[in-house]
């Protein structure tokens, strides 16, 4: 068997203009995903009564099941959770109009969510008391504390991990279709089937997806030099 | 907030601006400040010796409130927590807390942040002033502590002496009713003690209102107003700093003093 390189570099642009659709399902899941961990985060550090146990229970039982499993569980619930949604505000049920890429994102917010949520409480637990006590004794409010001196520091201190968990996630959409959303990796498939030249549109999208990554990761290595030069000591020592 | 109503035989002239009546404070059933009660005027200098553990520094943070005492009144420039009536509201503890300032052991400058906006932050933030403004005495502070020029650098790229006088001048800025040092010096490198030490000496004779826990007697000779001498959570001797550190009366002051003179030839 031969690689088809003829086909390999004509159907590159097919898969590359698939791009965007999984950009966007990263991006929306990415950012649910960082809402959903915040709160369960926050309601962890500032040891909520009830919702600090029932965050960390919800978030165990999320990070023990396959991505797999949620994104088939939420695309066969979807049907039901619309229908239910019609008849309660009086509409139509059409099966036509089922929100699968919402199921899509359901799955990979709550599933990146539950492991962003980690990354979220030992970045903050990572920044030292002292920070907190001199804002206090500045005079500030607990939230003045969180939003002008604690929150900037985290935000730095998470991104090497958060970026990990974007690109983690970002190939994690590939799986999305398996529950008919249109992303790089289906869009690859679909190219294939005429000539059944997969190998080939499956190497297309490979490249594709190691460019991006390659991408965001030097950009979000570039962010944190700059973001976080407070660190780095006058002899290159990195604080921490 | 409970405004302290100057009573018949003190006139506000000469109220004290802290004052502490009946502190107590325990951790885990265990009481570090026993019954603690002292008095500070406005522009005086208030050293505070004593040994490891005794109490110095819980005593302090309960003082701005880092530290919530069991039972007790503070009274900061007219501002009054009664803990002996329970938890106090929030923003009375904020209140109380805008009265004061802290210098820490290990300076706790906002590591993200430039000299001079370690400086700005809390003016800017807490004091709502803007952006001229609040360079504009930031400016002042650095150079009090003699700072100036290093506006742009990170805590991170100073000396610890530099980072100590940055958040002096952290305190100073704020122009609170009182400044609060934790043992300033302790975490510093010996020949970076006196720097410091003079910058707090120039801060006083400015007429700032300080507490300064410390283990340099001879700052706390030349500096002081009034000395007190804690140990396992009680005050054990108060006074000028002639009387309290060229004439003790106990023998665990006297014990004290000889411990920190001998540390010198070890
Ligand atoms: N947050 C805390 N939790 C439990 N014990 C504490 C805490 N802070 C201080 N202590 C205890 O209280 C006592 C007095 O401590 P401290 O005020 O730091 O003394 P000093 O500053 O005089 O060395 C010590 O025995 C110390 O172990
Ligand atoms: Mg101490």
């Amino acid at each position: 068997m031969n690689l088809d390189v003829d086909f390999m570099l004509s159907d590159l642009p097919t898969v590359f203009a698939a791009l965007p659709s999984t950009l966007l399902l990263s991006l929306d899941s990415m950012f649910w995903a960082l809402v959903f961990a915040l709160i369960c985060g926050g309601a962890q550090l500032a040891r909520i009564p009830v919702l600090d146990k029932v965050t960390l229970v919800i978030n165990t039982f999320i990070k023990g099941i396959p991505l797999v499993v949620q994104l088939l569980f939420c695309y066969y619930a979807v049907p039901y959770a619309v229908k239910w949604f019609d008849a309660l505000v009086g509409r139509t049920y059409d099966p036509r109009h089922l929100p699968y890429f919402g199921a899509a994102v359901l799955a990979l917010a709550l599933n990146f969510g539950a492991y962003i949520t980690d990354v979220v409480i030992s970045s903050t637990r990572a920044v030292d008391r002292g920070q907190w006590e001199s804002a206090y004794a500045c005079g500030m409010t607990r939230f003045q504390a969180l939003r002008r001196v604690v929150a900037p520091q985290v935000i730095v201190i998470s991104l090497p991990n958060m970026t990990n968990y974007f690109i983690w996630l970002l190939k994690g959409t590939s799986l999305a279709s398996i529950v008919n959303v249109t992303e790089m990796l289906t869009t690859a498939r679909l190219s294939a089937s005429d000539g059944y030249q997969f190998l080939e549109a499956y190497i297309d999208a490979a490249i594709i997806y190691w460019i991006v990554c390659a991408v965001i990761e030097w950009a979000s290595g570039r962010l944190y030099r700059s973001a976080g030069r407070y660190l780095v000591a006058p002899n290159g020592a990195t604080a921490q | 907030m409970t405004e302290l109503s100057a009573s018949a035989e003190a006139t506000p002239a000469d109220a004290p601006v802290v004052s502490v009546r009946g502190l107590k404070k325990s951790f885990g059933g265990v009481e570090v400040i026993k019954d603690v009660s002292f008095e500070v005027s406005q522009g005086q200098v208030l050293s505070i010796l004593g040994p490891s553990g005794s109490g110095k520094t819980t005593m302090l943070r309960c003082i701005n409130a880092l530290e919530r005492p069991d039972s007790g009144l503070i009274t900061v420039d007219g501002v009054s927590l009664d803990y002996g009536k329970g938890k106090p509201r929030y923003r009375d503890i904020l209140a109380q807390r805008r009265k004061t300032a802290m210098v820490f052991q290990h300076y706790n400058l906002f590591k993200n942040k430039t000299v001079l906006h370690n400086v700005t932050e809390g003016l800017a933030v807490v004091q709502r002033k803007n952006k001229q403004e609040a360079e504009a005495i930031a400016g002042e502070a650095l150079e009090a502590v003699g700072m100036s020029g290093l506006e742009d650098r990170f805590p991170m790229h100073l000396s610890g002496g530099q980072q100590q006088r940055v958040s002096i001048a952290r305190a100073l800025a704020l122009n609170p009713s009182v400044i609060l040092f934790d043992e300033p010096t302790s975490a510093l490198d010996p020949e970076r003690v006196n720097e410091v030490l003079r910058t707090m000496k120039d801060i006083a004779s400015r007429g700032v209102t300080m507490i300064v826990v410390t283990h340099e007697i001879r700052f706390a000779r030349a500096v002081s107003d009034t000395v007190i001498f804690m140990d396992g959570g009680r005050i054990v001797e108060k006074g000028a700093p002639d009387k309290v550190i060229d004439h003790p009366q106990t023998d665990r002051l006297r014990e004290f003093l000889n411990s920190l003179a001998s540390r010198e030839f070890e």
